[in-house]
């Protein structure tokens, strides 16, 4: 990641993830049939979701890891929502729930740190990352919170918080 | 590297855990080439103790003024290892060699346990990734001290098991794996093939001596017919290209105990 966009860079991290695990599920695997977007949704996707939507908002960074010796800083503390955002044609609240349910099972797995994914940060395209090798550590994961009736259309909002630290390596 | 020098962030390297990290048991009570090191379970907790010594005198001499000599005699070390009260059953049967079968064979373990070494941990720590390896703490010929169960709670029970080290912990750097490896004597073959190739552990030459004799070697122990435990080699023993030679060949059933270390990224 880089310092300098690290707010923007984590975001792209976590989509990075959750885009790979889309991409790659098997036929009938659960995360095929969704789809994941960066920040909030643009207008043709509040029309109507094609799909269920995982929704990952920008990181919140509120504590800092210092060294002896050492002024830059790397981060704990962390935190980032991903919502599991649907509507009366992708599911609701039912569908949401079981978004967040294997969400959770994803981050709280210990292997999460060593799936390999491609991650594109400043118009340079990374194979083969991993969560430790991008500098993320995954603490826990709490939630779902659930949203419901965000629009006009009735769409449902889970949104899970994701803790975990950042080092600048 | 000056007074003004400016370090980093903290890096992601810094941090252990337990849960990418793996304890391995090899034992030394049965035989292998080698001996196959068992995973161990529901592990919440290590806690190595620090080498203490059992002696501690300070010298001084006539006409030396306040200047002593620190000396330090009988070093004993260990480790206590906190798991899940359930898995202690199976715990003990790896450790003490035993199979419980109350069909077939024995059905009980008694809770007052010989001081005889069992084998050695293997602490495997990893990074983030559950994969790469970071170092391994070793704690050989562990003896198991007397305990119990710590109580059976509502919930949550947990049992604590300690042991004691009359020789050196060691830290390994990765990716060094240890290998324990035993053959059985005859009364006549003094050359013993080595499965794998050490690499040093320790300079013999410097500080380490005390509890060493080889470089490559962690030991060579020799175990007579019927004896409760075997005996480390000072002398008559020399190892060279992957092979331990005896200046006399050990008897007849007899047990040959070989611990070392090999580069576990050229296996």
């Amino acid at each position: 990641m880089r310092e300098a966009y690290l707010i923007n860079d984590i975001q792209v991290v976590f989509y990075s993830l959750i885009k790979y695990k889309i991409d790659s599920a098997a036929a009938n695997e659960p995360f095929g049939d969704w789809d994941v977007d960066l920040g909030w949704p643009t207008e043709d996707k509040y029309q109507q979701f094609t799909k269920p939507l995982i929704m990952i908002e920008s990181p919140k960074l509120p504590s800092q890891i210092k060294q002896f010796g050492g002024g830059r800083t790397a981060y704990e503390s962390c935190f980032i929502y991903i919502n599991a955002w649907t509507d009366i044609y992708t599911g609701l609240n039912e569908e949401g729930n079981i978004i967040a349910s294997h969400l959770i099972q994803l981050f709280n797995n210990a292997n999460v740190h060593s799936i390999k994914f491609p991650i594109t940060l400043g118009g340079t395209t990374y194979t083969n990352q991993t969560l430790f090798l991008q500098g993320i550590k995954i603490d826990q994961v709490s939630g779902p919170i659930p949203f419901p009736e965000e629009t006009d259309i009735k769409t449902t909002r889970n949104q899970l918080q994701v803790n975990f630290k950042v080092y600048i390596n | 590297m000056s007074r003004a020098s400016q370090l980093g962030p903290p890096l992601i390297t810094y941090e252990v855990d337990g849960q990418f990290s793996l304890v391995r048991f090899h034992s030394i009570l049965g035989t292998g080439n080698p001996v196959t090191p068992v995973n161990i379970n529901s592990i919440q907790q290590v806690s190595p103790m620090p080498m203490t010594p059992q002696q501690t005198r300070e010298v001084f001499q006539f006409g030396g003024g306040e200047e002593s000599l620190l000396i330090e005699r009988i070093f004993r070390g260990g480790l206590s290892l906190q798991m899940k009260a359930g898995y202690l059953k199976t715990f003990l049967q790896t450790i003490l060699n035993i199979t419980l079968d109350p069909g077939t064979g024995i059905a009980g373990i008694p809770l007052r346990f010989q001081k005889y070494p069992l084998g050695f941990f293997e602490c495997v720590f990893r990074r983030e990734d559950n994969e790469t390896h970071m170092f391994s703490m070793i704690f050989q010929d562990v003896i198991l001290d007397q305990f119990n169960f710590d109580a059976f709670s509502m919930s949550d029970g947990m049992v604590t098991v300690p042991f004691t080290c009359k020789h050196d912990s060691v830290l390994i750097e990765a990716p060094g794996e240890l290998v324990v490896e035993t053959f059985s004597g005859d009364g006549s073959t003094t050359v013993f093939s080595l499965s794998d190739t050490p690499i040093d552990i320790v300079d013999t030459a410097g500080a380490a001596k005390e509890d060493w004799e080889f470089d490559d070697l962690v030991y060579v122990g020799v175990q007579a017919s019927g004896a409760d435990t075997h005996t480390r080699q000072r002398s008559g023993v020399t190892y060279g290209t992957g092979d331990v030679t005896f200046a006399t060949a050990p008897a007849a059933s007899s047990k040959i105990i070989v611990p070392y270390i090999i580069d576990g990224d050229a296996v």
